[in-house]
């Protein structure tokens, strides 16, 4: 019996310790923040609900992005001076998580801007952050949020529609089948792919196309042969495709086993990636996918792309670039850009107020006046720049093509026929 | 008339596929009355095991098939050893629990070591496709059913047939009575994980060599067949790959015909279908019906 | 419940007590003092993180009763706290109701539908019910992301805040208040539920549900009844959830957040009433830590990138898995041994 109580003790020792332990480990770090020296000018706080871990955890090189560019603009002697801290926290594109993440920072620092992951979590905090007035540096995504511009919410790069409408521009500049192009949607039944239907049947008759048929389709999907023939026997021409690399690829390989293979396939910015042509295996030569900014390694001459790619090397351990991976930094971009949303606010409130004033809503008003900010490393994006009826940081967009393998550059960057009501 | 046939066979085609995956959770059931949640997270470690032999050590495909394998057994033994062994006795609860965690730790030990990032099979089954009449079926699919069909024949033999299977049997049917004839109930067990591991480790890799691997869909496939799997009763090996063909069917055909119900059907008719066969047949439409005493 | 010595029933109404001792009664108020003055002292980040332990509580405990008391195993127990929520935000945006009629509405719908659900509960058990709970978890988040008029479809709906006469909960602060007293009913409720008739009902249906027929309870109607609280608990759960997010998608309510109500409970010890107490606190803490974990690995050394992305999964996995096999019971049944042995001691046999 004596040993049973041994064991019993020892047992419920490691449990209290297994309970306590976090709680220690949490309570030593808040200590820890309050030990920084205090600065010449005080700290810009901006917070961050990220997205490294969970099942969307392949989104992750957007929050590297986002923290390198923050790093990389305090190296570079911050915002005349003052420093950025960044106060993040992994939310697993949890709605809950990151309402309570803001809730933190929002309460425990000055924030002057929060940024949000994933579609619910933005809607969520974007009726906060107008209530307490903190502005929303949002990654550009669903047009939902920037379409009517909510006053505190801005966003860095074009949304869905933008990039669609794009490419379904360039897709009836090619056209010259002298009769109205047939065009099939095939979307998954979440915000991500909702966002674009409307948009492209809005721009249908100015853009010269019709759309005939609209399917669902899985992002998980193992077969997409009753889209294929869906498609088929409705004699699309072009088929959008608003998934990602690996579901494109079915249906570009069921498609083809179909006998069917329509005049052009486009998907989003998700299809940019160094294994689609694998995974469609021969089928997804051709297909077109857009994207709003220039990246490695196809755009290596531009000097801001060369520049983020070595400091992505300098920073993250070749997890972002390594040498044998041919790794396409689209999401690493995406992260930027709203580093790029951030500076340039910044900046512009800095020149109006000056450094140690910048309070959110200096920088909400900043924001409105940005016209075409652009240095040279931003230059993997074109100039951005605000008005009060437009909250989306440019809205041009330029597409890539699969030719022999590879994903190729087609075009530079141009302007989306998309128009924001005024 | 054409589209209905295609999409038939399609449906057919992989279905087989689903149906292997299902066979995973039967064969646990059948040895343990164990309900594994992780089967999905199985499908996944065999696949990317394949992925490092064929791709990182650059092994002939087929060669890194045979030498997944192996491995595949040795995990599932692993498993068994270090997580499931203290389970035995627990209720049911727990040990539905415990397959939950090893879900959980699964997905984080293979984020950790391949990423999140999607990999590529080297091309695998050729990409042409055969005609027959009107029908096109790809050698895909044809490859991955005609796996599917092997595997069952050899479950069907081995439980029937062999000494092992009856043991395995005899388990899961009562565990003491088991133990009391002589059978080792740990031995049994160690063999039925390791055999469903292998069973998952081939599903992981034709849906590999299908649609690509990545660490963050596969577990969906797991789930999916999971109502059919109760469909066809737990413990019923041709329940499975009857439940994983129609899952296969209704993917296929519920969007064409019963479309107009509002998209998304495809997902729901499974347990809607399952709902209704389970109030009139509580233990499936194969399962066995067990007579309970006080 | 064994009691120190001296302590003696002179009558049925102190026997059926809950707070007995004088020790009892003092760490009781010492406990309350410390839950009503938490937002005074602690930092606005526990705020919010307790205000998410007080409604999984509430959930938690639905789930004890209808899984832990009854053997009801339920894996959609997240849609029923999706109805809750809609529920709360239709009537609360569309019909213009005050919350606090809305709130009841929530947990009568969410009941009743989990009563529909639960039908299938006296002709199916064990691992085949799992099913017909799944398929609840799928139906319902089905309807709800495509019953765009009524739920605002895939993209949501705006929930409005909760006022008091002329009082908005509108900071954490106020919300941590009437979170707090709705998890301290739905506990009270719980408890003297699970001591009741129909709790003793739930516990011999849970043991055996023959014997239990052959003794005069009726299978059915405590299987729905176990049902019913289990999703009525949930469906406050959700009202409660809803003005706090301000803002519903379906994505929030995902197949794994029901998977995780069952991890809070079988850590914290199915069939007590202190187990989903203890298991949401312990998993909700455990998160935080690993939160945290994910911020100091990735902006300290790089080297563990790749290790970072994982890590949540692992920490957690292992938790559950260590759980699972230290401590089978969970953390409520460790409580009563700590407490036993340090009550015997040192002549514990």
């Amino acid at each position: 019996m004596g040993r049973t109580l041994v064991k019993t003790l020892s047992i419920s020792i490691l449990v209290i310790i297994l309970m306590t332990l976090p709680l220690l480990i949490a309570c030593s770090d808040d200590d820890e923040k309050t030990e920084n020296a205090p600065e010449e000018l005080p700290d810009i706080h901006v917070g961050m609900s990220a997205l490294v871990t969970g099942p969307y955890g392949a989104y992750a090189p957007i929050t590297w992005g986002y923290l390198d560019y923050m790093k990389d603009l305090n190296e570079r002697g911050g915002i005349d001076g003052a420093q950025i801290e960044v106060h993040w926290k992994d939310c697993q594109y949890d709605v809950a998580q990151s309402i309570a993440a803001y809730a933190d920072y929002s309460k425990s620092y000055d924030l002057v801007a929060f940024t949000g992951m994933g579609t619910g979590a933005n809607l969520a905090l974007a009726e906060r952050c107008a209530e307490d007035g903190i502005v929303l540096a949002a990654i550009g995504g669903e047009p939902e949020l920037i379409w009517p511009a909510q006053e505190w919410v801005f966003a860095s790069s074009p949304n869905h529609a933008i990039g669609a409408l794009g490419a379904m521009q360039y897709a009836m500049e090619q056209w010259d089948e002298g009769r109205v192009a047939r065009v099939g949607i095939a979307y998954p039944n979440n915000p991500f792919g909702q966002s674009i239907i409307g948009p492209i049947e809005e721009y249908a008759s100015e853009l010269g196309y019709e759309v005939v048929e609209k399917q669902e389709f899985e992002l998980t999907a193992l077969d997409a042969v009753s889209q294929s023939l869906a498609f088929r026997d409705d004699e699309v021409d072009i088929v959008y495709v608003q998934g990602t690399a690996k579901s494109v690829a079915v249906l570009c390989k069921d498609m083809d086993r179909q006998g069917f293979i329509p005049k052009m396939v486009i998907g989003p910015l998700h299809v940019i990636h160094p294994a689609f042509p694998e995974l469609a295996a021969g089928t997804g030569e051709g297909v077109i996918g857009w994207n709003p900014f220039y990246l490695w390694p196809q755009d290596m001459d531009n000097e801001s792309v060369q520049y983020w790619r070595d400091k992505a090397l300098e920073y993250s351990s070749g997890d972002i670039v390594s040498e044998e991976d041919p790794y396409m930094s689209m999401l690493y971009m995406w992260g930027l850009s709203v580093g790029v949303l951030l500076e340039a606010g910044l900046r512009e409130a800095a020149a109006e107020v000056g450094a140690a004033n910048i309070t959110a809503e200096a920088l909400r008003n900043a924001l409105e006046n940005v016209t075409n900010f652009k240095t040279g490393n931003s230059g993997f994006q074109p100039g951005i720049g605000f008005s009060p009826s437009n909250h989306e940081a440019y809205s041009a967009t330029s597409l890539m093509q699969v030719q022999d393998g590879v994903w190729v550059r087609i075009n530079n960057m141009f302007e989306s026929p998309w128009k924001f009501a005024e | 008339m054409d589209t209905f046939l295609q999409l038939v066979v399609t449906g057919l085609a992989v279905g087989a596929t689903y149906g292997l995956i299902a066979l995973g959770f039967v064969l646990i059931y059948k040895a343990s009355g164990v309900l594994n949640l992780a089967q999905g997270e199985l499908m996944m470690f065999g696949a990317y095991i394949c992925f490092v032999f064929s791709v990182q050590a650059n092994i002939p495909f087929y060669a890194a098939v045979a030498l997944t394998l192996p491995v595949a057994l040795l995990i599932g033994a692993v498993i068994e050893r270090f997580f499931l062994r203290y389970m035995i006795g627990q209720p049911l609860i727990s040990v539905i629990m415990m397959t939950i965690g090893l879900m959980i730790l699964m997905r984080g030990i293979a984020t950790w070591i391949w990423g999140t990032e999607p990999k590529v099979y080297p091309q695998v089954f050729p990409q042409e496709s055969m005609s027959i009449g009107s029908v096109n079926i790809s050698y895909e699919y044809l490859w991955a059913a005609g796996l599917s069909i092997f595997f069952v024949l050899i479950y069907i033999i081995f439980f029937r047939f062999t000494k092992s299977g009856l043991v395995m049997r005899a388990t899961s049917d009562d565990e003491h009575a088991a133990l009391s004839i002589g059978i080792s109930i740990k031995k049994v067990l160690s063999q039925s994980w390791a055999i469903a591991a292998l069973t998952a480790a081939v599903g992981g890799i034709i849906i590999g060599a299908l649609v690509g691997l990545d660490t963050t869909s596969f577990p969906q496939y797991g789930l999916k067949v999971l109502p059919v799997v109760l469909l066809g009763g737990l413990d019923s090996i041709p329940g499975a790959i009857i439940g994983g063909i129609l899952i296969g069917l209704t993917e296929n055909l519920v969007p064409e015909y019963l479309g107009f119900l509002g998209g998304g059907m495809e997902e729901l008719a499974p347990y809607i279908l399952v709902l209704i066969v389970l109030i009139v047949r509580p233990h499936g439409l194969f399962g066995l019906k067990r007579i309970e005493r006080i | 419940m064994r009691l120190p010595c001296g302590i003696i029933n002179k009558s049925y109404s102190q026997d059926t007590a809950i707070v007995r001792t004088n020790l009892q009664w003092l760490l009781l108020v010492l406990a309350l003092i410390t839950l009503f003055t938490f937002p005074y002292w602690a930092s606005p980040h526990w705020i919010s993180v307790m205000i998410g332990v007080w409604i999984s509580i509430i959930g938690v405990m639905g789930l004890t009763l209808l899984t832990g008391y009854a053997g009801q195993l339920s894996l959609g127990h997240m849609a029923f706290v999706a109805i809750g929520a809609y529920t709360v935000a239709i009537l609360m945006s569309d019909l213009n109701w005050p919350f606090w009629a809305a709130l009841p509405c929530a947990g009568m719908i969410s009941g009743c539908i989990g009563v529909i659900f639960g039908l299938p509960s006296l002709r199916i058990k064990g691992f085949y019910l799992v099913i017909a709970t799944l398929a609840a978890q799928f139906i319902i988040v089905h309807i709800i992301s495509r019953w765009d008029s009524l739920t605002g479809g895939v993209f949501g709906l705006s929930v409005p805040k909760v006022t008091l006469g002329g009082f908005e909960f509108k900071s954490d602060f106020s919300y941590y208040f009437l979170a707090m007293i709705f998890a301290l009913i739905a506990i009270l409720i719980a408890k003297n539920l699970s001591r009741s008739r129909i709790g003793r009902s739930w516990i011999a249906i849970r043991d055996n549900d023959i014997a239990a027929e052959i003794m005069g309870v009726d299978p059915f109607k405590y299987k729905l009844l176990a049902f019913f609280f289990g999703c009525f608990f949930a469906g406050i759960a959700g009202g409660l959830w809803a003005p706090y997010l301000r803002y519903l998608t379906p994505e929030q309510f995902t197949l794994m957040g029901s998977v995780w109500y069952l991890g809070y409970m079988v850590i914290g010890g199915m069939g007590s009433i202190m187990g989903p107490i203890a298991g949401v606190i312990f998993i909700t803490i455990l998160d935080e830590f690993t939160a945290e974990m994910v911020t100091d690995l990735a902006t300290g050394s790089p080297v563990f990138a790749g290790f970072v992305q994982a890590s949540r999964y692992i920490v957690f996995g292992l938790a559950i898995i260590l759980f699972l096999i230290f401590e089978p019971r969970g953390i409520a049944h460790r409580w009563e041994r700590i407490k036993n042995s340090y009550r015997l001691w040192p002549f514990s046999y």
